[in-house]
């Protein structure tokens, strides 16, 4: 392994595909897989409280052919409980190891996201500050969501979102997504199409 | 208060008559939730609790209702701490018979 620079509060692959609960509850796993216009990516993480969740991510980006693998956590910073609504914000942060080009150098991540959401309007921005061995980069991402129904308890939920994600070191800088997501216990599934035609799929289960 | 007078009182009952069991319900009125994905975290942390026999969340009115095994039931402060430690806010505690 050769480690080129020293880690410090870094970026790292992490997909800007919002997550839908970074936390999960008390006890609980949560494990995901992704793949969107530019990398495939594979995640595990538990959650000790509600309050914060450690994890492992495996993520491989296909436009400059590198794997990392990461340790991360998720925290709640605050959480608005109301009667019609819930607001939430996270913090992130992990490290890693890249490997490309077959050198092994460290690497990290930290970001921030907010939620706020009714039965029916999700609205969620994130931002990430990425290191992969070079000069750190910035993405940020918004979604807004729509639930066309209200549905019960063990119904599955439709939501019809649209995601903008700003990367502006990219030679597309600004992409947006249309996509739905199913949600039907512990399962969530997202499935899009960018504007630029690229492939959207999130997959998350928790146990 | 009154609702710990009434756990109080049915904790009593379920100590001396044995013979009359019955099935006791707690209900509470839930801030923040909004989805079912969510609200499992309910579910999952109640279930892990021995009294309880089941959890009936109801998204339109925001209310749980717990159902505890026959002869038994958990405090409301007990019960409140699980709702908290799940991520979600309670009010307004209620036992049934």
């Amino acid at each position: 392994m050769k480690y080129t620079h020293s880690i410090y509060a870094l970026a790292l692959l992490l997909p800007l595909a919002a997550e839908a609960r970074p936390v999960s509850y008390p006890g609980g796993w949560t494990g995901m897989v992704s793949r969107d216009a530019d990398r495939d990516d594979l995640e595990v993480h538990y959650s000790p409280t509600a309050r914060y969740a450690l994890g492992y991510r495996a993520e491989y980006d296909r436009t400059d052919n590198t794997t990392m693998h990461s340790l991360f956590s998720n925290y709640l910073l605050k959480r608005w409980n109301n009667p019609e609504s819930q607001g939430n914000i996270y913090l992130r942060g992990g490290v890693g190891l890249l490997d490309r080009d077959e050198n092994t150098t460290g690497a990290g991540f930290y970001g921030f996201q907010a939620d706020w959401e009714t039965r029916q309007i999700f609205t969620s921005y994130e931002n990430t500050v990425r290191y992969k061995g070079d000069d750190p980069s910035f993405a940020q991402a918004a979604r807004v969501g729509f639930s066309p129904i209200l549905t019960g308890y063990d119904e599955v939920a439709p939501w019809l979102m649209l995601e903008v994600k700003h990367e502006p070191e990219s030679t597309d800088p600004v992409t947006l997504t249309p996509l739905l997501r199913l949600m039907y216990h512990t399962t969530m599934l997202e499935l899009g199409a960018s504007d630029q035609g690229d492939v959207m799929l999130h997959l998350m289960k928790r146990f | 208060m009154k609702t710990q007078f009434k756990t109080l009182v049915i904790t009593a009952a379920v100590i001396f008559m044995p013979a009359a069991s019955f099935a006791a319900t707690m209900k509470a009125d839930i801030s923040g939730l909004v989805c079912a994905f969510c609200a499992q975290s309910l579910e999952k942390v109640f279930m892990k609790q021995p009294e309880v026999e089941e959890i009936k969340v109801d998204l339109d009115s925001k209310l749980v209702t717990i159902i505890f095994k026959e002869g038994q039931v958990i405090s409301t402060e007990r019960a409140n701490a699980l709702i908290t430690d799940a991520g979600y806010a309670a009010q307004n505690f209620r036992i049934e018979e």
